[in-house]
């Protein structure tokens, strides 16, 4: 029970891994996210 | 090392590592597993609010920062909430006295779901990023740096005053609410939190140890309520006050099967 419980987790985990890897492009528009000011956190307005 | 001291190293190294940002090659697009806003001028990583909310506005899936969260969650549940987060750690600063006589209550628990759902649906609806626009950590991490850096170089009007409102809105119901805006508010939170009942990383009771003399709940920041919540409710932070506390020292870390 307890294993098939752990390899359940096991599994989704592997999952979410390989969704980040796949999506892994998406990094590039995170990083121009982080580089340019966030208008509105910061309160320019 | 005491886990208190341990947990300390650990808020302060993470909020370091979080402003590596000031050395342009560290300004990556990974995504923070913790409410930091990426509008601080030497954040090195993206908040995953904000990030959600851009991809929405922009009508793209965020699949990046989901399996990001989805892998740290799978791991170490909302471990970072109470290890890491630096505007959590804040809140342990303001409520490092008023633990013990805080609201004892887990009602309205449900509130930081439905600011989950007003953010990304406002998102949606009015293709802006409204949360960013009244985050209390954005104000302390965004705002107030940027101001102090820039002071004249930019116009900064009511948004910024919106900022500071709910910065000493959230500093002053910290003071009498313990980790005010982890327990009701933060959006980030309630996604954390999700994972604590599968993630492989917990906290566990050792039943024949236990006396069930509820010092662990006396000491819970987060004011959980039952024992049997103590690492898998979606309140839990997994702080390890509660392991620090028990005089059995029934409950523990552990990799759970």
């Amino acid at each position: 029970m307890y294993k098939t419980h752990f390899k359940l987790k096991l599994l989704l985990l592997i999952c979410f891994i390989l969704v980040v890897a796949l999506s892994a492009n998406d990094y590039w528009l995170i990083q121009t996210l982080v580089r340019y000011v966030c208008t509105s956190c910061v309160g320019i307005g | 090392m005491k886990l208190r001291n341990k947990r300390s190293l650990m808020q302060i190294a993470a909020f370091i590592i979080s402003n590596f940002g000031f050395i342009s090659i560290f300004k990556t697009g990974f995504v923070c597993p913790f409410l930091y806003c990426y509008g601080c001028p030497f954040a090195a990583f993206g908040c995953p609010i904000g990030i959600i909310q851009n991809f929405i506005i922009y009508h793209q899936f965020p699949l990046f920062t989901i399996g990001s969260l989805g892998v740290y969650g799978m791991i170490l549940g909302r471990i970072f909430c109470g290890w890491a987060c630096p505007f959590g750690t804040l809140h342990d600063m303001l409520s490092h006295s008023n633990a013990k006589r805080s609201i004892q209550t887990r009602n309205y628990w449900y509130v930081k779901y439905i600011i989950l759902f007003l953010t990304l649906s406002l998102a949606w609806i009015a293709l802006d990023t409204i949360f960013c626009k009244f985050c209390p950590s954005g104000s302390l991490f965004a705002s107030i740096p940027f101001r102090l850096l820039y002071p004249e170089a930019v116009e900064f009007g009511l948004l910024f005053y919106i900022h500071m409102f709910t910065l000493v809105s959230t500093i002053v119901l910290a003071l009498l609410i313990s980790r005010f805006w982890c327990r009701y508010l933060c959006p980030l939170g309630a996604i954390a939190g999700v994972f604590n009942k599968v993630s492989i990383v917990n906290i566990s009771v050792d039943e024949k140890r236990c006396k069930k003399c509820l010092s662990c709940l006396e000491v819970c920041v987060m004011k959980i309520t039952k024992l049997e919540d103590i690492g898998n409710s979606t309140d839990c932070i997994l702080c390890g006050r509660c392991v620090e506390a028990c005089p059995e020292r029934a409950l523990y870390f552990m990799i759970r099967k």
